[in-house]
């Protein structure tokens, strides 16, 4: 196991490299000159030149590019335009937030999906099955920012159950009480496509188990439902499951920037909203790379856990 | 389309197929004649209610997209500001006004214009692009499969939304960039997709056949692999339209896609948010525009894949 651990990290390494070289030339991707973007139209050719230089913009790309990883290594994300603070322990700030809503509509993904897949895998074409899977569906197709913004006027603004924005009051105690109500409706927003797709691969992967041999050898034994459905097929469609519910993870953090932005969330995704209306790119290339890398460690969090539960896979 | 196998890519592996499709396969002719691929999904697909919904609201979006001039009431970027926020059912304003006091039925029917653009777009060019990537990298092997594992490893490490924002925030928030940076973030799903669909097809008899035969290795490509792997491709590609749909107005709800004053269902839902309270419609109906237009194409891929395997249907 300890040897499988090693070879997943040291494989993540030519990935992490991969991602910094995209993040590295997605800001090269900028029209015009970065110096000259970064002070603006408005500034003396002298000011942009000696900005350039400073910057190290006059040398070779892959020099500029060693240069800037060996900065991002030591944690050094440059300093945000708009914040006018370093850039990484913003983000990483930021990035607690993002993670509680995230963690939270991966909560309301698997207690609404996960129930709703099995209940439809057990009764194929029922009723409840065709409308669960007909609600998954609609959720799937629905845009989250306006789900989101339908949430805010029906539950904040008519009924005035939760409030419309933020995470925390202006004024008065920070309680948990008080974060859950400003965490509702934007976990409950963010985590409706999940939960769908949750459901419809709980169901599917369940569906496939069902029909297997063993199952048929369980129930023929005498075993009761109930022993069947929880030791025999759901143990074994938990699998492709977890993976789905873990890439689903990094759906979220993108899908966070639309959920944040409706309702004021202050997380990473707000964050690099406003950074890309500011036109602050340290900010935008230091927030897209700690999403980034904190997915892809989650992916191999996943892949440890699979190989963990299913030993097969540890050895092909 | 001329399939010139009539290879089902049925394969039946696991459990028998359930009695009502094992009856309804049987009924098939495909099992004496030989019968496209394609008119046997179509056979299917024309059972298929939900599928068929799909298909009409798709068309009857492409029919108000090319003839919103017609359709459309009013010119979607006149003002009048002695109508700001008409409710629904005003005289001459079905779908009442914006804060602007424009015709939001207009506004509506020409906004299926940028949706349909945003979301058809990026998914035939990524489908074109990873079409070509996969075959090459699940025919040939070796360097260019390596390749093309490692740039899709890199590409599948961002969030898929993320990647978009980050990539038209660089370029600069246009309608073109916002398609280009979804197509590229496509790319590798279809690409790889491909690729697993040859690695399959590329073992099989009568691809080895026709290699044996001298069969060009282009055409061969094209005429057995590509032909067969189609349809999964189609697949995918009517279900990602759904979803680009939704990212596209995603990105213009964002500010980073198409601008105003533009008619766009995802810049529509935003330019309403400040009045929600007073006027729920702005924001709401084009938000429903979205959400139909999506499901269209949800539908229709759920059921183009269930008639082209029904061992998948979910």
């Amino acid at each position: 196991m300890s040897t499988y651990i090693v070879r997943r990290i040291i494989g993540l390494i030519p990935v992490l490299l991969g991602v910094s070289i995209v993040v590295f030339l997605l800001m090269q991707l900028v029209p015009g000159d970065v110096a000259q973007a970064l002070l603006g139209i408005s500034a003396r050719p002298e000011d942009v030149e000696n900005l350039r230089r400073s910057l190290g913009l006059d040398r070779p790309i892959w020099v500029q590019y060693l240069s800037w990883l060996g900065m991002v290594l030591r944690g050094d994300l440059g300093i945000s335009l708009q914040q006018r603070t370093e850039v990484l322990p913003f983000v990483m700030d930021r990035f607690q937030n993002t993670l509680i809503l995230t963690v939270a509509a991966t909560i309301v993904s698997l207690v609404i999906g996960l129930p709703a897949g099995v209940i439809s895998a057990t009764k194929q074409y029922s009723v409840f099955d065709r409308v669960s899977m007909l609600i998954a569906l609609f959720s799937n197709s629905m845009p989250a920012f306006w789900l989101g913004l339908m949430a805010i006027l029906i539950f904040s603004l008519k009924l005035h159950w939760f409030p419309t924005s933020g995470m925390w009051p202006v004024v008065g105690e920070r309680t948990l009480p008080v974060l859950l109500s400003h965490l509702a409706l934007p976990a409950l927003t963010l985590g409706a496509a999940s939960a769908a797709y949750t459901a419809r691969i709980t169901r599917s992967s369940m569906l496939e188990v069902i029909r297997q041999d063993y199952v048929r050898t369980a129930r023929a034994k005498g075993l009761t439902e109930r022993t069947v459905l929880a030791r025999h097929t759901l143990a074994n469609a938990l699998l492709p499951i977890l993976t789905v519910v873990s890439l689903q993870f990094g759906y979220l953090l993108g899908g966070a920037v639309l959920t944040e932005t409706v309702f004021s969330w202050p997380g990473i995704g707000l964050a690099l909203y406003n950074a890309i209306s500011f036109r602050d790119y340290p900010l935008v290339q230091g927030a897209v790379l700690v999403v980034a890398t904190s997915f892809v460690v989650v992916n191999l969090l996943t892949d440890l856990l699979y190989s963990f539960l299913d030993p097969r896979i540890r050895y092909s | 389309m001329g399939a010139t196998t009539t290879e089902s890519t049925n394969s039946h592996s696991g459990s028998p197929p359930p009695a009502k499709e094992r009856a309804r396969s049987a009924a098939l002719p495909a099992l004496v004649a030989p019968q496209s691929q394609l008119s046997i999904i179509w056979r299917r697909l024309r059972q298929d209610a939900f599928a068929l919904i799909g298909a009409g609201i798709i068309l009857f979006t492409l029919f108000l997209a090319v003839a919103a001039p017609v359709v459309a009431p009013h010119d979607p970027l006149q003002q009048d500001s002695s109508i700001r926020l008409a409710p629904i059912g005003t005289s001459g304003h079905p779908l009442g006004t914006d804060g602007n006091g424009r015709d939001i039925l207009s506004r509506l029917i020409y906004g299926s214009r940028t949706a349909l653009l945003i979301a058809l777009v990026p998914v035939a060019v990524a489908a074109v692009f990873g079409i070509a990537m996969g075959l090459v990298a699940g025919y040939f092997g070796g360097w260019s499969d390596s390749l093309l594992m490692r740039f899709s490893d890199i590409l599948f490490a961002f969030p898929a939304v993320l990647l978009a924002i980050a990539i038209v925030a660089a370029l600069g928030p246009t309608l073109v960039n916002a398609m280009l940076a979804l197509a590229i973030v496509f790319v590798p799903a279809f690409a790889r997709l491909v690729r697993s669909s040859v690695l399959s097809l590329r073992e099989r008899e009568f691809v080895v056949a026709a290699r044996a035969s001298g069969s060009p290795t282009g055409r061969l490509l094209i005429r057995h692999v590509l032909a067969n792997a189609l349809p999964t491709v189609i697949v995918f590609a009517t279900l990602q339209t759904g979803q680009m749909i939704i990212f596209g107005s995603a990105l213009s709800f964002l500010g980073l896609g198409v601008q105003p004053p533009t008619p766009d269902w995802g810049t529509m839902s935003n330019d309403g948010r400040q009045q929600m309270l007073i006027a729920p419609w702005v924001t709401t109906l084009p938000g429903i525009a979205i959400f139909c237009v999506s499901v269209g194409f949800n539908l229709l891929g759920d059921g183009l894949r269930d008639a082209l395997d029904p061992t998948l249907r979910t």
